[in-house]
């Protein structure tokens, strides 16, 4: 009986599917401006490397992470090797694979309910899902955080990319990439458990830069990994 | 006309290698969670990768040359000092790209 009353409770504390899912939309509303304009600077920056305006919607439902499809764009522009085009996702989005250990896939249920869940799972969606303690967070929330975030993106995509033939010649779109990095790396070191990573990072981004230009990004980011790893594995980093 | 079937087998590269790194560690998770160097990694890494892509993305940035490297600087002025005021990632970002699109858009002699 005393177990009845707990799950009846719990049952009672449970969102509907319907106010889970609003829940979620609404989760996305403070930053769906900012998305969107992010999004309209790739679509933009897609017609004016000279792709047809539906490229835009394409990277945001297929690929679906935004700063790596900006860069797609330029590589495939500047007739980048595939090999060079695979590292370069690898390392880009490298950050995504640590997202699973604090990402909530298990309140999704049903297995491409879960497979969305997984796919989209982008920095902001991320940032989203795990903002709320798991228990906030139904599946039907989680996936309606994801959709949400896909839609305003793709939306941003088309309008940046049918917008941008109508104004004509503007530039300067990509510098949403410089500038979402430089932040993104001040706001990471802010968080991050000790000034070590970053320092090796600025030591190995700086070397690769001026000497290995045109591979920088994986050799950098190669060094940072082994020497992390060996710093940790022979103690002298405190975990 | 860029090349619509080499962008075609970009995208695809991109997606599947995205989808690879989204998924694949939710299929190892158990081993992650209790490995050490992951739980180190997951935390130092990021921080780390993200600092080399800004010096990659700033590398492009020619101090001698103040047509280009001027709007430059200061869309990384606005960025940094927005975040730092408000702590809001994504005004920063959409602030400063729209400062340097204004400024290299309209401000005479810049438009290449």
């Amino acid at each position: 009986m005393i177990l009845g009353l707990v799950n009846s409770t719990l049952a009672l504390m449970e969102m509907t599917p319907a106010e889970a899912v609003r829940g979620g939309v609404q989760d996305t509303l403070p930053f769906a401006l900012a998305i969107v304009a992010f999004g309209a600077a790739f679509g933009l920056h897609v017609t004016e490397s000279g792709f047809a305006w539906w490229w835009a919607p394409a990277f945001g439902i297929f690929v679906f992470a935004g700063s790596l499809e900006f860069l797609l764009v330029d590589l495939a522009l500047g007739g980048a090797s595939l090999a060079t085009v695979a590292l370069t996702s690898l390392l880009v989005n490298s950050r995504h694979a640590f997202y699973a250990l604090s990402h909530p896939l298990h309140r999704v249920r049903g297995r491409r309910a879960r497979a969305y869940a997984m796919y989209a799972m982008t920095d902001d969606s991320y940032a989203l899902t795990t903002g709320r303690p798991p228990e906030d967070m139904p599946g039907s929330r989680v996936l309606a955080v994801s959709a949400a975030v896909q839609a305003w993106w793709v939306a941003g995509g088309l309008l940046g990319a049918l917008g941008g033939a109508a104004l004509g010649d503007i530039e300067g779109a990509e510098f949403a990439l410089t500038a979402t990095f430089v932040i993104l790396a001040l706001q990471a070191c802010r968080t991050a458990p000790d000034r070590v990573a970053p320092v090796i990072g600025l030591v190995c981004g700086l070397l690769a830069v001026g000497l290995v230009p045109a591979q920088a990004l994986l050799v950098g980011s190669g060094a940072l990994v082994l020497i992390l790893t060996l710093m940790f594995l022979s103690g002298s980093t405190h975990a | 006309m860029p090349d619509d079937s080499r962008l075609l087998a970009v995208m695809v590269i991109g997606a599947v290698i995205t989808f690879g790194l989204r998924t694949i560690p939710f299929a190892v998770i158990a081993p992650m969670r209790r490995s050490p160097v992951v739980q180190h990694l997951s935390l130092a890494m990021p921080a780390g990768v993200l600092t080399i892509l800004a010096i990659y993305f700033l590398r492009d940035i020619d101090l001698t040359d103040a047509r280009s490297g001027g709007p430059q600087i200061v869309g990384l002025l606005v960025a940094v000092g927005l975040w730092r005021w408000r702590r809001n990632v994504s005004l920063a970002i959409v602030a400063s790209t729209a400062t340097y699109m204004l400024v290299v858009n309209l401000v005479p002699g810049l438009h290449t």
